[in-house]
């Protein structure tokens, strides 16, 4: 039930941080307790699952990446309609917060264009990262910061 | 046998196999106002107000407290209690403003011009509050009197729906900490009410906004375009801001700030306006004081209401000790006099706007609630700051919030209605900061205010000493830089730091807040260079500190210095 800290998350790569050292290990992402069980197993689950691949906050939304302001807020009442705690009763937090990890960012126009470019540079990346958890992908992003 | 008597949940289990063959127990709103009370339930098509015996759907609260029977809260007598009665010093009420607050709190020292005695020593504990009986002052407290008042109301719910009432949603004021809340809902436990959900007073009108909204898009076949509202609201003790963005049913509580100031704060100004000595004669509760006292406060009481309406009122007053209060009181007058008040509120709301991202321009609607709503001038800079030529029509100001509260009751007891009505939601945010104390007395928030609610955030910290092994997690909530300014929930500590040089241990705090605004703390240190956990990681229920909580943090201090401080992680740049 609970998880032991010693997982990195594949949730906040891309949300993206600002590490000017590249560090061996990802940064503080090391949530303790039930948060990585969200991330690793919930989020991508709901998206595939097999071979979870990366996913985007676009995803997490269910939108296109050029989607608009107003269609990221319709899809996130629509989404927080369906997961939010208050109206699934028992069910729990995490998919709720992921989502709202996801409006939070799309919704406030300099934080959507930080993540662009990161997600660019993500993509940029040959796919064999893909198949690795969390850390390939961000290790690799710290290196192409410039961006 | 044994099991039976010693199983707490057996009521419960017993409603739950009749609730198989009536309808699911709708939990019902409550609003426990700082002056009046109102209780409210959906009815199956719409929310409906429940009615005293007196046939009266806003009840005043108080307590009155009698020799020869037990305190009543006077909900169904059938004639009900005067004023010089309320006020006689045999009556406590304001409990709201006093509730879950130490006696160094301004607030506290504010009721002490109130009949009723308030004690403070200022020395960080809950204050001494007591009712005159028989010519003798006896001790109870806010828990108390809120738990007689709110067994009352109960029973009143219980009378009309005739069925036994376990399930409440309550309102509560924006600015209450977690410390409140929690006397809250001891006050509730006490009276046996089950509490669903303890809403912000604002973030129940949006509820009703939201509904409001979405049956006329219905009507209308709109597009679902979002609506901003603000919403203010000013009772007798508190003035609550939120600001909502509203579509499709879905309510998101963008920024949410609260005060405890109220129509108590404009009355108690123009007490001392009309009597400068006020203060003095109230410190000393003799009989002949509180009588006269009690006379001034409703003759100001009168001409307040009064001037929401004319210019100017005469005020006729015999105290009864040979002073006569006769002169007129202007809407000029009481509007210098509370300049601070309205000062106050205009901070309010620029900040509020602030908060949100959003400006006057962006706002579609403006509603008011609450008593003090009435009030021209509080209208008129509402409405000022917010450009707006009048407020939003269509809800009552002084029934909205405990009708938000019977919906958010309906919703939250899985009540489905066919046609869409309770197709809602409120996503909440929280009204504080919640972080831990730092680098002395530093506050390091972890969820800071106005956060979506679920949450779950965490940070890494470090310690602040070579080769420390213990470290402290005090948890405080509030808004200052310093950790002592804000409100202490409680603290624990984490053993087995690895021995390190200062700065390079890694203790990781994580904060949850469940969708029911449970908070949980959790804590642990990481081995040097990895991310794996010492020992288990603590989780911690806050709060935990009880009475005498003002002076934890200080022990603290006092006790162990900056032995087991911790310290931020540098921000790398």
């Amino acid at each position: 039930m609970i998880a032991s800290p010693n997982f990195s998350l594949p949730r906040p790569h891309f949300l993206g941080r600002r590490n000017a050292v590249p560090r061996p290990s990802p940064p503080p992402t090391r949530l303790p307790l039930r948060y990585p069980t969200i991330a690793a197993a919930s989020a991508p689950e709901r998206a595939s699952t097999a071979h979870p691949p990366p996913i985007s906050l676009y995803d997490v939304l269910g939108l296109e990446e050029k989607a608009n302001i107003r269609e990221i807020k319709a899809a996130y009442r629509i989404l927080a309609r369906t997961c939010h705690p208050d109206v699934r009763s028992g069910a729990s937090a995490d998919e709720f917060m992921i989502i709202h990890a996801a409006y939070s960012t799309l919704s406030d126009p300099t934080k959507r264009a930080e993540y662009d470019r990161e997600l660019i540079a993500l993509r940029r990346l040959p796919p064999r990262s893909y198949s690795f958890s969390g850390h390939a992908p961000r290790r690799t992003w710290e290196t192409d910061q410039c961006w | 046998m044994a099991d039976q008597t010693y199983t707490v949940a057996s009521d419960g289990e017993s409603a739950e196999d009749i609730s198989k063959l009536i309808p699911t127990e709708i939990a019902i709103g409550m609003d426990i106002g700082t002056s009046k009370c109102s209780v409210a339930i959906w009815n199956g098509s719409r929310v409906e107000l429940l009615r005293n015996t007196r046939n009266q759907k806003l009840i005043r609260s108080y307590v009155l407290f009698k020799d020869e029977m037990l305190p009543s809260g006077g909900v169904s007598t059938e004639v009900p209690h005067g004023d010089p009665e309320i006020l006689s010093g045999s009556a406590v009420f304001n409990m709201k403003r006093l509730i879950g607050r130490i006696d160094t709190d301004p607030v506290v020292h504010a009721c002490k011009t109130l009949p009723f005695m308030v004690q403070t020593l200022g020395i960080g504990v809950r204050p001494f509050i007591a009712a005159l009986v028989n010519n003798v002052w006896r001790s109870t407290t806010p828990e108390e009197v809120l738990a007689i008042f709110l067994v009352e109301l109960k029973a009143m719910a219980e009378l009309q729906l005739k069925r036994p009432i376990q399930n409440a949603v309550l309102t509560v004021p924006v600015s209450f900490n977690r410390f409140q809340l929690a006397r809250i809902e001891r006050a509730c436990a006490m009276a046996g009410i089950n509490v669903f959900r303890l809403m912000p007073e604002p973030t129940a009108v949006a509820l009703l906004y939201a509904q409001q909204q979405q049956q006329s898009m219905h009507e209308n076949m709109g597009s679902g375009i979002e609506k901003v509202a603000l919403i203010f609201s000013m009772g007798a003790g508190y003035c609550d801001i939120a600001i909502t963005a509203t579509a499709g049913g879905v309510s998101q509580i963008k920024a949410l700030l609260g005060i405890p100031l109220g129509g108590e704060d404009l009355l108690q100004n123009i007490l001392r306006y009309l009597l400068p000595d006020f203060e003095r004669i109230c410190s000393n509760h003799s009989l002949k004081n509180i009588k006269s006292m009690a006379l001034l406060r409703i003759a100001a009481q009168n001409a307040i209401h009064k001037l929401s309406s004319q210019n100017s009122v005469e005020i006729n007053v015999d105290l009864g000790d040979g002073r006569k209060i006769s002169r007129s009181l202007t809407r000029a007058e009481f509007e210098e006099v509370n300049d601070e008040v309205f000062i106050e509120c205009e901070k309010l709301i620029s900040q509020c706007l602030l908060d949100a991202k959003v400006t006057a321009e962006d706002l579609n609607d403006v509603i008011l609630v609450g008593g003090c709503s009435s009030i021209p001038k509080i209208r008129s800079l509402v409405l000022g700051l917010c450009k707006k030529g009048d407020s939003y029509k269509g809800i009552d100001s002084l029934e909205a919030a405990v009708h938000g509260a019977a919906l958010e009751g309906a919703i939250a007891s899985g009540i489905n209605n066919s046609s869409g009505s309770l197709d809602l939601l409120t996503i909440q945010a929280t009204p504080l900061s919640l972080g831990i104390r730092v680098d002395g007395d530093g506050f390091a928030p972890i969820i800071h205010r106005n956060t979506a609610v679920p949450s779950r955030k965490e940070m890494l910290f470090t310690t602040a000493h070579d080769n420390q092994t213990e470290a402290l997690i005090v948890v405080y909530e509030g808004e200052s830089k310093k950790a002592g300014e804000n409100n202490i929930l409680g603290y624990f500590k984490i053993t087995g730091i690895p021995s390190a040089p200062k700065g390079s241990a890694e203790i990781c705090v994580c904060m949850d807040i469940d969708a029911s605004n449970v908070l949980r703390v959790y804590a642990g240190a990481f081995l040097l260079g990895t991310q794996e956990a010492v020992s288990p990681f603590v989780e911690v229920r806050m709060p935990t500190i009880d009475d005498g909580h003002g002076w934890c943090g200080q022990a603290l201090v006092k006790m162990y210095g900056s032995t087991m401080d911790l310290a931020t992680i540098p921000k790398k740049v």
